[in-house]
């Protein structure tokens, strides 16, 4: 019932995207309120429950459950931060209107996929799934640009789609149709003997659709490229969501109908794993050369995701236990940090890093945010994503294949160590116009008064000029206006709004004041300006947003909530024998991701 | 072979030729209909009640979100570069072949008319699918998505109603997709993704009626 449930609030979210007009609040509060009965829905249901469709059914394991529930909690909070940081250059992107409806859309078509009990169920679904993307990807600004892109992604999702539906249908022809995702065994029957060469055909043409969809390198131009014009809280959704579902579906297949072949697939397994390896160096070093957060968030992305494909090209039940342990987390730190990089745009107008400097010393919530992301996203050892790299690692990669792996994904603290030292630099004209959380004391306030005229000065020179988004310096327009004023209020004034900035109580106050004296301001930047406070009075709530998205991921990273017996049991639970019974099975091996022992 | 699944087979094709070949939307979009109506009757034996529902659902439904876009008057979309009869002759051919590789190495549980068709509909959508106009792309790529799922009924056993479910959600996913595809490109100054026969220049240089 709950899996209907979800199923079907899906559909009614995509009923809601067709229906809704751009920058609909009933869409909004509509999708929002849809994610969230999906989440308690969701962690309400009891693992087992199973719905039998013919000869195939649907069953909910404990690890369908919870990534479902991630997917929906983590769908939320990021609509949440959107709403609360603002658009940039989109008039819409206050409210997000699309999100919340294509997250709960992908969410549905998930449901299916990663209950499925046969992969010619899993493998449709996902890849419908993998086509809720084009619902977010339009972003009113830099509109051809995105139309582009938009074509190149649906190029993308359905190639992947045509890979993965052909090679699922060749091996249906092997015999036992009903062969479950994740099930550990041997088909009952095998009466026909494989072609290896067709077998590896067939195993390379699912890999290159698991790649092309995840944007992994070298297939990820078309990634890259929409990062940097689709909408930036949808990046979670079209570049960690959707590839993770496709991949589940691969895995669930690669285990349950190509595994127990017993084929080596040397060579094709070795150009999948050479593959993930690449990726995994080179997405660390693209993230780390790149000039605008969005793209620095994609290319991290697009390195996490070649962890997938080296679990991919291994056979073994530890690595794909592991990995799906790993998937869950996955998306949830993926999304905290695009939720982080739309907070932070939100806070100060830009996504450029040299405009960035000095975020961290302004916005200090955000800082802690990006250390929970670290956290979560690495982990140490004793972790259950720390442990989770380590075996899909030592299962995929022999030495020194091996370190140079474990060191690429290491190199994710070269990126987010380059973001965190340009937020301790000297504050960017950005920065200095845009929000600042720190309490102030009056005299430290009356001295920054020169400094706040300078800001203004320099605020006027950058808003002149286009940033790297086509869009204007509004926040450092809008910013550097405002400490002007403030500059020229009376004595009796200043000490107010310095007072005001003591705590978050009186912060309110301060910002009430603020949001009057816009109000009142005669010129034609008015209606900006009252945009730009209400974007500073909600700055503090997106950043808290993003640290408990933050916290999720790290709480799963340490392996909250069971993560890692569940993805050990999503092998038993989804079993035909488990759907029959309506039961998950038992899972002795729940303390480690080591492989079950075949019934 | 089953004579009945063979005509179905041709009119299958004979709609994804359709799809890729005339210049009006509204037309390729019904040669669309056609192919995903009568696909899922392509299977020995006969899919459920339940799958067959949902699948001719789907395709309905799948075809109605890009038919919104383009109704209003005649649109126009770039013609098929090679023209009708070499599509034509394309997709027969590549349909032999899948008719002579039924199995494709393996014991096939399906009907070959369902392989063949599936080989026809990959060479037919194979161009339209890298094209670059917007509903020429959607097409394309629908019909290789529906070209592969023939191909599975004619490798493996009849898709339960659970598989045609899902296989109906890709289709409208897909041409879903194609429909805000062409809405965004049809608000763009310029584009040439659907155009209204009444905007088409003049012989003489002078620009139609709006």
């Amino acid at each position: 019932m709950s899996l209907l449930l979800v199923v079907g609030i899906g559909l009614g979210a995509a009923v809601l995207v067709l229906l809704a007009r751009p920058g609909a609040t009933a869409a909004v509060a509509g999708g929002s309120l849809g994610l969230a009965v999906a989440a308690a829905v969701l962690l309400a249901a009891s693992p087992g429950e199973a719905i039998r469709v013919g000869p195939d059914g649907l069953v909910l394991s404990a690890y369908g459950r919870l990534f479902l529930a991630a997917l929906a909690v983590a769908g939320l909070l990021l609509t949440g931060t959107a709403l609360a940081a603002g658009g940039d250059d989109d008039p819409h992107a206050s409210r997000p209107t699309a999100l919340p409806a294509a997250a709960l859309v992908a969410l549905g078509a998930l449901a299916v996929a990663v209950s499925a009990t046969s992969p010619l169920v899993a493998v449709p679904a996902a890849a419908a799934a993998a086509l809720a993307g084009p619902l977010v990807s339009l972003r009113a600004a830099a509109r051809d640009r995105a139309v582009e892109n938009l074509a190149r992604e649906l190029r993308a999702a359905s190639v992947a789609a045509v890979a993965l539906l052909l090679a699922t249908g060749w091996t249906s022809a092997l015999g036992g149709p009903a062969v479950a995702p994740g099930t550990a065994g041997v088909p009952a029957a095998l009466p026909v003997t494989p072609p290896s060469a067709a077998l590896g055909l067939v195993y390379l043409g699912v890999a290159a659709g698991v790649a092309l969809r995840a944007g992994a390198i070298p297939f990820h131009a078309w990634a890259t490229r929409l990062a940097a014009t689709a909408p930036r809280p949808a990046l979670a959704i079209l570049l960690a969501w959707l590839p993770a579902g496709l991949l589940l579906a691969a895995l669930g297949w690669s285990e349950g109908v190509l595994a127990p072949l017993g084929s080596p697939l040397d060579v094709e397994r070795g150009v999948v794993l050479g593959v993930g390896l690449v990726g995994l160096v080179l997405g660390a070093v693209g993230a780390s050369l790149q000039e605008d957060v969005e793209l620095v968030v994609a290319y991290s992305i697009v390195q996490d995701v070649s962890l997938g494909l080296l679990a991919l090209g291994t056979f073994d039940p530890a690595a794909f236990a592991a990995v799906r342990a790993w998937l869950v987390v996955f998306v949830v730190v993926k999304t905290a940090f695009v939720a982080w990089a739309v907070a932070l745009h939100g806070a100060f107008g830009t996504g450029r890093l040299d405009g960035l400097r000095g975020w961290l010393r302004r916005s200090p919530p955000l800082g802690l945010a990006l250390l929970a992301i670290v956290v979560a996203s690495l982990g140490w050892p004793g972790l259950t994503v720390f442990e989770a790299r380590q075996t899909v690692l030592r299962s995929a990669l022999q030495e020194p294949a091996r370190t140079i792996g474990l060191l690429a994904s290491l190199a994710a603290l070269l990126y987010y160590g380059r973001l965190a030292a340009i937020g301790l630099r000297a504050p960017s004209t950005f920065v200095a116009a845009g929000a600042d959380w720190r309490p102030r004391l009056p005299a430290r306030q009356a001295e920054l008064g020169g400094s706040a005229s300078r800001a203004a000065d320099d605020a006027g020179d950058a808003a002149e000029a286009p940033d790297a988004d086509g869009a204007t310096a509004e926040g450092a327009d809008v910013g550097g206006a405002r400490n002007v004023e403030a500059a020229d209020e009376p004595p009796a004034r200043r000490l107010a709004l310095a007072a005001a900035r003591l705590g978050p109580a009186v912060g309110r106050l301060r910002l009430a004041v603020v949001g009057l004296s816009e109000r009142r301001a005669p010129d034609a930047h008015r209606e900006r300006r009252a945009l730009a406070a209400w974007r500073l009075d909600r700055a503090p709530i997106a950043a808290g947003l993003v640290l408990l998205l933050a916290l999720l991921g790290a709480a799963l990273g340490a392996g909250a909530f069971d993560l890692r017996a569940a993805a050990v049991g999503a092998v038993t639970a989804a079993s035909p024998a488990a759907s029959a019974g309506g039961q998950a099975s038992p899972n002795p091996g729940a303390a480690s991701f080591a492989p079950l022992p075949t019934e | 072979m089953n004579p009945v699944l063979a005509v179905l087979a041709i009119l299958v094709l004979a709609g994804g030729v359709m799809a890729v070949s005339v210049t009006d939307a509204r037309l390729a979009l019904l040669g669309l209909a056609g192919s995903l109506l009568v696909a899922p009757f392509l299977a020995d034996p006969e899919p459920t009640t339940l799958g067959l529902a949902a699948r001719v659902v789907a395709a309905t439904l799948a075809v109605w979100l890009p038919w919104t876009i383009v109704r209003d008057g005649r649109r126009l979309i770039a013609p098929s570069v090679a023209g009708w009869p070499a599509e034509a002759a394309a997709a027969a051919a590549a349909g032999l072949a899948g008719l002579a590789s039924h199995g494709l190495g393996l014991q096939a549980a399906g009907p070959a008319a369902a392989q063949a068709a599936g080989f026809g509909l990959l060479a037919v959508g194979l161009v339209a699918a890298f094209g670059r106009e917007p509903l020429r792309l959607g097409v394309g790529l629908t019909l290789l998505v529906l070209a592969a799922t023939l191909v599975r009924a004619g490798l493996g056993p009849t898709p339960g109603p659970l598989e045609e479910l899902a296989i109906g959600g890709l289709l409208v996913a897909v041409l879903g997709s194609t429909a805000v595809l062409v809405s965004a490109a049809g608000h763009l100054p310029g584009t040439d993704a659907v155009r209204t026969e009444a905007h088409r220049p003049s012989p003489d240089g002078a620009a139609g009626r709006g």
